[in-house]
């Protein structure tokens, strides 16, 4: 037991000894090599995931809010607005993990692995329109920072009213899809429109790191 | 000035290093699987011990460790171009000779180019030289072709000289082989008249691809291994050796192989690619969106310029950016506004890309600055000195945040220029002068390459503090305390007949006391426009105090930047003190820097090294944009070869790894090094930090345009 302690005590004095000290942020880099070490040493363990909010904490709260899952990466976060540039509203956690979205489609994300640089997109309307192809390109930073532009081509479809449940309340919406093809392969967007036309639901996709988020708009 | 390679031993950032290893480890995960020709045991592309026609992909940056029978080759190679690769080999013989009663060592250098890549039907066509200025022991040539059968099989047909010509001769070319005047006196000689002469001897060999992790080989082997045999290393009972080799991920392969019927064999060959982060990209927090203006037309209040005569305005804005920009990782050093210009002079210790610190500050002024301030100039300010200005308007950078593509228009629309003295009337940062840095951490320093022992490391602790008294004004120092490690137990003389400038290096080490590593008073100045100026005085480095002062030339905007260093060095004392010895030398250098377009470089340096010795350096480079660097660098003196000693002149190569790369979050460390086959006492260079070059590079258009994409990141 007193081994165990000395052991432990061992290893912390070696850990602030491998991560330095002091108040140079040019200097070592220590303490960034560490985390890296740690989270390669235990991939699996997430960082810890806010509860769900209830209906009534989210009218409590009084603030729009989205929730944005990442089924590839098993999180899921609650963004408020934290910019809003004409018709694009930057949405952000509190660790400024951002996706910026124009009428509800996603033009940009930060913080997230394969970041969405810039996009040009399909419109609401071609969405709506629930059949026609549209292009959709979006740019990406490759391994040299160079800006990599991925041209797809997109088909929409209708896929008729659906009934869909959004933090305690259920929305009658209409479904759409968005198929596109293009140099990394295919994926499909879907969208949930609501009876006001609010993009109540959507399943978007950024990039092949951070494959598809889910997004619901919490705004009553 | 020379930077990276102007130190005497490297010291190491050992943390750093090991992290990148931890990292590619860590990218096992992934679903590709190397699709990159495989590496031999001499560490290129090849099969076994022999080499093939094939190349890596351009700017692959490869480590091969390989071993059997008691001789083990660690080669580093890089694909300096498409078609033309180098390597350095480290390669150890056991139980060599009476001379070398333990182990033999010895270095070379290989390059290889690749005539014709593979066609449809036609094979690819390389030539190689190995070991090319060495001993005759390692030393060949060969001509090779490799072609794919099916996708998963290929043969590899050549025709080797030297030692790739020992086994099997086919006859001679050009006459017999001229023998080198052996001995290490004569290493570092191009030894063009024995290439491509003598014993000539065909080699080739089968690959087999058996799934997308699992390869087999078979090769016929030209090398007779004659001098290892007659040492007792192996027997050479058949030419044939065979291996499987596994991938285990896309940067790890291991090999397991028989070799000449008498010895089993392996490699662990790890592979970089430069061009691909391994965590797969950038990570971080976003940055602070654009807060745009509301329209003049329906809010024409918003506009007024009223508060230019507001007094408090300056310090309002001032302290309001200041805590706006730490939240984005950056410092400010000086802000001044009139009624539709902001200039924001920035300090970036957070991220590695130029641009995504202005980016940053950029947003930073949308939120902050009064409407009717439409344009932006942004300095950033480097040891105290402002490098240049980038002007961007703040109507571009509105309605370009989510444009597609949005950084490339908002280049054609911002502008690079000098940076002029502070505006008057403009207002500091608080805290910053004067202001203490200091950090306590590891250290490592090691020697590579001594024959009695090839790695040496020392680890201890360094403290090291920074305090700038004023902009461009800077005392710093760094002790350091000896831990462990066994630096201190070489025991090799220097033989050099030059002044003991480098050779007496080990000497330094002797001491298990703390150690007074640095201490120096450095002053950054403008002197003039495009002009930027150093002088440092004091414990420079590990073995020399002194005076440097140094001139750099360059305009923001260009490529090319010239500059004139005059040093007065004086030997120190070898414990690490205050005290100096009796040797002390003036060197001076003019210095010519050019970074071409496609990411290539070169720096010429001309003048008088350590030992008096006058001549001059070339480096070359290759670039990338995500900062990592891979040169060589070659310097020749007025020492004759025979002066000069083992390896007849100065030269090496060198690495540069972003930490960046690695993680993806940001900082700016790096982790890398110089490998010098040999260091001796001529074309030896005074180390100083803070050379101009690397202070500027950030934020001229080089640097900062090859990473331009990051401005909005």
């Amino acid at each position: 037991m007193r081994h165990a302690k000395a052991l432990v005590a061992g290893l912390i004095v070696a850990a602030s000894f491998l991560s330095g000290c002091g108040n140079d942020p040019t200097a070592g880099s220590g303490k960034q090599v560490l985390g890296v070490a740690k989270s390669l040493f235990s991939p699996h363990k997430k960082a810890p995931q806010p509860p769900e909010l209830t209906r009534a904490q989210l009218r409590a709260g009084g603030v729009p809010l989205l929730l944005v899952k990442l089924t590839k990466l098993g999180t899921h976060g609650y963004l408020g607005v934290y910019g809003t540039n004409r018709d694009v509203v930057t949405w952000s956690t509190t660790d400024h993990t951002t996706i910026s979205l124009r009428n509800g489609l996603i033009t940009a994300t930060r913080g997230l692995p394969g970041d969405l640089m810039s996009a040009s997109l399909p419109t609401v309307a071609d969405i709506r329109a629930g059949s026609g192809a549209v292009a959709r390109t979006h740019y990406y930073l490759d391994g040299l920072d160079q800006t990599v532009p991925v041209v797809y081509r997109c088909i929409m479809a209708d896929a008729g009213p659906a009934a869909i449940d959004v933090a305690q309340l259920t929305y009658q919406t209409h479904h759409y899809t968005e198929t596109c093809t293009g140099q990394n392969g295919t994926f499909t967007n879907e969208y949930w429109f609501d009876g006001k036309n609010v993009l109540r639901q959507s399943r978007q996709w950024v990039s092949p790191l951070t494959g598809s988020l889910e997004i619901q708009d919490l705004a009553e | 000035m020379r930077t990276i390679h102007s130190m005497a031993r490297p010291l190491g950032r050992i943390f750093a290093t090991s992290s990148l290893a931890v990292v590619l480890a860590g990218s096992a995960g992934a679903d590709v699987v190397a699709s990159q020709p495989s590496l031999n045991f001499w560490g290129v592309s090849g099969l076994i011990d022999m080499p093939s026609a094939e190349v890596q992909t351009d700017g692959g940056f490869d480590t091969t460790v390989s071993s059997f029978a008691g001789i083990t080759r660690t080669t580093l190679s890089f694909q300096i171009s498409p078609r033309l690769s180098g390597s350095f080999r480290y390669s150890s013989l056991r139980r060599w000779n009476a001379h070398f009663p333990t182990t033999y060592y010895d270095r070379s250098f290989d390059l290889r180019y690749q005539i014709f890549s593979e066609g449809r039907y036609l094979p690819a066509f390389l030539v190689g030289v190995q070991d090319f200025v060495g001993t005759d022991l390692q030393a060949a040539e060969y001509l090779v072709a490799t072609k794919h059968i099916t996708p998963g099989l290929k043969f590899t047909l050549g025709l080797g000289w030297g030692r790739l010509g020992s086994y099997g001769s086919i006859g001679n070319t050009f006459g017999s082989r001229p023998h080198q005047a052996g001995g290490l006196s004569n290493t570092g000689q191009f030894h063009i008249k024995q290439w491509f002469h003598g014993a000539v001897a065909p080699f080739g060999g089968v690959e087999w691809q058996a799934s997308n992790r699992l390869r087999f080989k078979l090769e016929y082997s030209s090398d007779a291994y004659t001098q290892e045999v007659k040492k007792g290393l192996l027997d050479h009972r058949i030419p044939w050796n065979a291996g499987v080799e596994y991938d285990v991920n896309n940067s790890i392969r291991v090999g397991l192989y028989e070799l000449y019927g008498s010895k089993l064999g392996f490699s662990l060959q790890l592979t970089l690619d430069p061009k691909t982060r391994p965590t797969g990209s950038l990570m971080g927090p976003g940055p602070v969106p654009v807060a745009v203006r509301p329209s003049i037309m329906t809010n024409p209040d918003a506009w007024s310029t009223s508060w230019t005569s507001q007094p408090d305005a300056l310090p309002i804005l001032r302290d309001n950016v200041a805590t706006q920009l730490a939240a984005e990782g950056l410092t400010l050093q000086a802000l001044s506004v009139t009624a539709d210009t902001a200039e924001l002079r920035i300090i970036n210790t957070t991220f590695d890309a130029g641009a995504q610190a202005i980016g940053r500050a950029a947003r930073v002024l949308t939120q902050t600055m009064p409407a009717s301030v439409e344009t932006f100039r942004i300095v950033p300010v480097v040891d105290g000195i402002p490098i240049s200005t980038v002007i961007i308007k703040r109507t571009d950078i509105e309605n370009r945040e989510f444009a597609p593509n949005g950084d490339a228009s908002l280049r054609a629309y911002s502008s690079l220029t000098d940076a002029g003295p502070l505006p008057v009337g403009a207002l500091r940062g608080k805290g910053l002068y004067p202001h203490l840095a200091w950090s306590l951490g590891p250290y490592t320093r090691y020697s590579l390459f001594d024959p009695d022992n090839p790695l040496r490391i020392d680890v201890g602790l360094r403290l090291s503090g920074t305090y700038t008294i004023a902009p461009g004004l800077i005392l710093s120092g760094s002790v350091t305390q000896k831990a462990f490690g066994n630096l201190n137990t070489s025991t090799r003389a220097s033989n050099s007949v030059l002044p003991h400038v480098r050779s007496d290096a080990s000497l330094y080490d002797k001491t298990s006391g703390p150690q007074l590593e640095t201490l120096t008073g450095a002053w950054y100045s403008r002197p003039g426009p495009n002009l930027y100026g150093r002088v440092t005085v004091g414990y420079l480095e590990q073995m020399y105090g002194g005076v440097s002062g140094e001139v750099l030339w360059q305009r923001p905007s260009s490529r090319f930047a010239l500059g004139a260093e005059l040093d007065y060095a004086r030997q120190r004392d070898y414990n690490g003190g205050f005290g100096f010895r009796s040797y002390g030398i003036t060197t001076g250098f003019v210095s010519a820097y050019y970074k071409f377009n496609d990411g290539y470089f070169a720096q010429i340096d001309a003048g008088r090294y350590l030992a008096g010795d006058t001549g001059a350096t070339l480096t070359l480079s290759r670039e990338f944009a995500n900062g990592w660097r891979v040169g060589a660098f070659a310097t020749k003196t007025n020492v004759s070869a025979a002066d000069f000693g083992e390896g007849s002149f100065d030269k090496g190569i060198f690495f540069n790894i972003p930490l960046n790369w690695a993680i993806g979050s940001p900082t700016q460390a790096s982790a890398g090094t110089i490998l010098r086959p040999v260091q001796r006492d001529g074309g030896a260079m005074l180390n100083v930090d803070g050379r101009l070059y690397d202070v500027v590079r950030a934020y001229h258009s080089g640097d900062l345009y090859d990473q331009w994409g990051r401005v909005f990141r």
